[in-house]
């Protein structure tokens, strides 16, 4: 039998450091949900299927229902809760969600709105092929997928127009809390 | 019975190496009760599902011997290089296609953000979308264990359904192939139920053109045989001869002697026979145009 092994972690999640002690076996997504009490990433398929666990790891979007959370020890975490405009009120990708009425049940929205930041950030002009294929891995049962295509169409156009900093996505947002 | 797929039920011990060494002795150590996390979009599904439980999950993502991108005579891709850095570097080099596209065809941004090469191949599934293109490549997979090394062709790799001959105590270290003389071009074709799902059929056709005539052409086929495999009748169709537009046309009905599918839940065998020669026409005629200098 093995010996119980915990293992010391540090996980920076929207720009709030947090000292956390998790078994190898715990998946990124519970330790948000369950032990930080962050419930925007949603467990979905837990197989890596649906798209709607994503979060960004360094700025990189990932399903956080298959990542263990051990192997995010010094990382930085970016969640639905930690994307806001520089103001504190909606990033403009939110705003446009809800002009677009690109939201019913919601459940991939959090998902939804983090690849479409993620998208801004690599391409800032994307064709609607290119929005479609960037968010192929994230499955929405509501929709029909054309609002929320129309909501990242309109957001592109805003942010390029310089309306709010692109910057503000997937990066520190909060004051970090020095544990 | 229906598995909770909310929690990871297995206890393992997690090790981190900080070498190369360190990794290969910790599987020499360890050997079946151990198995390495790069990006874990099949190992921690599997261990989800319980068809792999490991006592001992060695993390070689941050390994930098696995990293190496080579452009030159030989074109060598580390196996831990994620997806996404492996597409900027194919893209780099202007040829490639067909691994470009298969790579493509792998997922989600979500996946290729941590996903390897080493990962597709290693896993050893019949329908790894990197394994038909590499096969037309001739690859070579590097392997290592705390012993010796050696190099594997990719088509003496796999060994069955979800198996190589790789050893236990062995990791990947790269994936190489030769650098595409001039009029050579590759192509990539799958079929899949919807964009991220795991391919009912692959196809990848590489071809090198002297005018109007193919003088090489490799062809491989994934996930219509226990393995990923070449189509030698179909290649010997049309390697030498004067290409028309009939040429892939009539080497498609020597697809069928080249594979031998099965039913499973993505399937039929006898879908899987018609699509592979669709596909096959298709990758041909992709790969045949870009090879015109």
């Amino acid at each position: 039998m093995l010996t119980s092994c915990t293992n010391a972690i540090v996980l920076t999640v929207n720009g709030d450091d947090h000292m956390l002690v998790v078994e190898p076996n715990d998946l990124l997504i519970n330790v948000l949900r369950n032990d930080l009490g962050l419930t925007g990433a949603k467990y979905g398929c837990g197989t890596g299927q649906c798209g709607a666990c994503t979060v960004l790891i360094d700025g990189q979007p990932t399903l956080s229902c298959i990542t263990l959370a051990v192997a995010c020890d010094g990382k930085k975490v970016t969640t639905i809760e930690g994307i806001t405009g520089p103001d504190g009120g909606l990033h403009p990708i939110q705003e446009e969600f809800l002009n677009e009425n690109a939201v019913q049940c919601g459940f991939c929205t959090p998902g939804m709105i983090l690849m479409a930041g993620d998208l801004l950030q690599r391409n800032p002009h994307p064709t609607e092929d290119e929005i479609r294929h960037h968010i192929k891995g994230n499955i929405c049962r509501c929709t029909g997928y054309n609002g929320i295509v129309r909501a990242i169409q309109n957001a592109a156009q805003r942010m390029a127009a310089g309306e709010k900093p692109l910057e503000a996505l997937g990066t520190t947002v909060r004051e970090v809390v020095k544990r | 019975m229906t598995v909770n797929t909310r929690v990871l039920v297995n206890d393992f011990e997690y090790i981190v190496p900080s070498s190369l060494p360190e990794a290969l002795g910790l599987l020499d150590r360890y050997g079946k009760d151990a198995k390495v996390l790069a990006g874990g979009t099949d190992l921690v599904i599997q261990m989800k599902m319980g068809h792999r439980s490991p006592r001992f999950v060695v993390d070689i993502s941050k390994l930098k011997e696995l990293k190496q991108l080579e452009a030159g005579k030989t074109i060598r891709i580390g196996a831990g290089r994620r997806y996404i850095d492996v597409l900027q570097f194919l893209r780099e080099q202007g040829r490639y296609h067909g691994l470009i596209e298969a790579i493509e065809g792998i997922g989600k941004m979500q996946v290729l953000t941590v996903g390897t090469v080493g990962g597709n191949l290693g896993n050893g599934s019949p329908a790894a979308d990197t394994a038909p293109p590499l096969l037309t490549y001739d690859a070579r997979v590097r392997v290592m264990s705390a012993h010796a090394e050696r190099v594997i062709p990719l088509r003496e790799f796999y060994s069955g359904p979800n198996a190589t001959v790789m050893a236990p105590n062995e990791i990947i270290v790269d994936v190489e192939f030769d650098a595409f003389p001039d009029g050579c071009a590759s192509a990539f074709q799958t079929i899949a139920r919807v964009a991220c799902d795991i391919s009912k059929v692959t196809c990848a056709v590489a071809v090198q053109r002297d005018g109007e005539t193919c003088t090489q052409c490799r062809i491989a086929f994934g996930a219509v045989a226990p393995i990923p495999v070449r189509a030698r009748n179909v290649e010997g169709g049309l390697e030498g001869r004067r290409i028309d537009a009939l040429a892939a046309s009539e080497c498609a009905a020597l697809v069928d002697k080249d594979i031998s599918p099965i039913d499973d839940i993505r399937c039929t065998e006898l879908y899987r026979r018609e699509a592979a020669a669709v596909l096959f026409k298709d990758a041909f005629q992709t790969a045949w145009e870009r090879a015109r200098c």
